[in-house]
């Protein structure tokens, strides 16, 4: 189990990054500018930072729930169980980059929140499955955070999907200034 | 009746909420054509829905709708189920040893989800005149992938490597053939 904990994991992080790159972008996807550069990128920072702060608290909350797991053998298999669930991402990204792309969808919150569900519960089977037992207690951390996060992510999208519009007016006009002396 | 009617629901009820205990537990215990018409309800009501916002749009008429009903119906009791066998088949190959009934059953209870969503969406769609093709019923075949991935490894020995490629792909073959459906 030891080798196993550490084998593969830069694959399974890359593709946890690529999932909420996906998440991401989709979720500010402009169809009237689908090459804008600061949706694209404000999608990029969002999902990541998304990503990040979802594998942190859940890796947190797992670990303090798993105290004596943790000593036995290691904060690693908790990042083992966390990252392993992350995996779980991966038809939701697919099938949000479909929706999004080709079938030219423009709500698809429902599947970022779907796949951060699916999160919680694989989480809670992994370390179920490396304990040998499985816990309530997991299954309701898990759950509870990924909720959390689905809620948050719900409601902050639709606030956040003006920010790439007024960024990219904010550039504009900072770029005019230091160009033009703010001049018309 | 009451004997019948309490494992049924509750089947239904725990394959959505805790899947990994009902693949466990309950799916090898659950007569297979009742699981066929778990998903054979689910996807009579999405597709009931999907005809029904057509119909609120004056896109199509009301004999539309009722073959969209009835093409769901036809869609969970046939393609899902020969999805679940033709996993068991590819999956036979990597020492699965479930048997095909298993395969076809947590298949078509994956959609337990999508059963409980597609009511919530009938009534909100005839009560409050809602379109809810999107927002109820693809919710709810999205929560099935959670599921399918679980029924997946149940088979593999919770092989992951094998599980989400095969959940990735049949979620999107739901959801690319479901808007076929939709701008026939």
């Amino acid at each position: 189990m030891d080798e196993n904990l550490y084998s593969g994991s830069a694959w399974r992080g890359l593709l946890r990054n690529l999932c909420f790159i996906a998440f991401g972008v989709t979720a500010f996807y402009n169809p009237l500018d689908p090459l804008n550069p600061y949706s694209i990128g404000f999608g990029i920072v969002v999902g990541m930072l998304l990503g990040w702060l979802f594998k942190k608290f859940l890796r947190g909350f797992l670990g303090a729930s798993n105290s004596k797991l943790k000593r036995e053998k290691g904060k690693k298999v908790i990042y083992y169980a966390v990252d392993n669930g992350m995996l779980f991402l991966i038809p939701f990204a697919v099938m949000v980059i479909i929706a999004t792309f080709i079938l030219k969808w423009s709500m698809t919150i429902g599947f970022i929140s779907a796949g951060i569900m699916a999160v919680g519960t694989a989480a809670a089977i992994e370390i179920g499955k490396i304990v040998n037992k499985r816990e309530i207690k997991n299954t309701l951390i898990s759950s509870g955070v990924s909720f959390l996060f689905s809620l948050t992510w719900t409601l902050s999208a639709r606030i956040l999907v003006k920010a790439p519009g007024m960024l990219e007016g904010g550039i504009s006009l900072l770029r005019s200034i230091l160009t033009q002396g703010g001049g018309v | 009746m009451r004997k019948t009617n309490s494992p049924i629901f509750r089947t239904i009820i725990s394959m959505m909420i805790s899947p990994a205990a009902a693949l466990k537990t309950a799916v090898s215990g659950f007569p297979w054509f009742l699981s066929l018409a778990v998903s054979g309800l689910a996807f009579g009501m999405f597709f009931l829905q999907t005809g029904l916002d057509l119909y609120k749009t004056g896109q199509k008429g009301l004999g539309f709708v009722v073959l969209s009903g009835f093409s769901g119906v036809l869609y969970g009791v046939i393609f899902i189920p020969l999805v679940g066998g033709l996993v068991w088949v590819i999956l036979k190959l990597a020492k699965n040893d479930k048997d095909i009934k298993w395969s076809v059953s947590s298949f078509c209870l994956s959609y337990s989800g999508a059963l409980v969503y597609g009511i919530l969406g009938l009534i909100f769609s005839i009560v409050f005149a809602w379109k809810t093709s999107v927002a109820f019923g693809v919710t709810g075949v999205l929560w099935a992938t959670g599921p399918m991935i679980l029924a997946i490894r149940e088979m593999t020995e919770g092989n992951n490597k094998i599980s989400i490629p095969i959940a990735t792909v049949v979620g999107a073959v739901v959801l690319l053939s479901w808007s076929l459906f939709g701008q026939i």
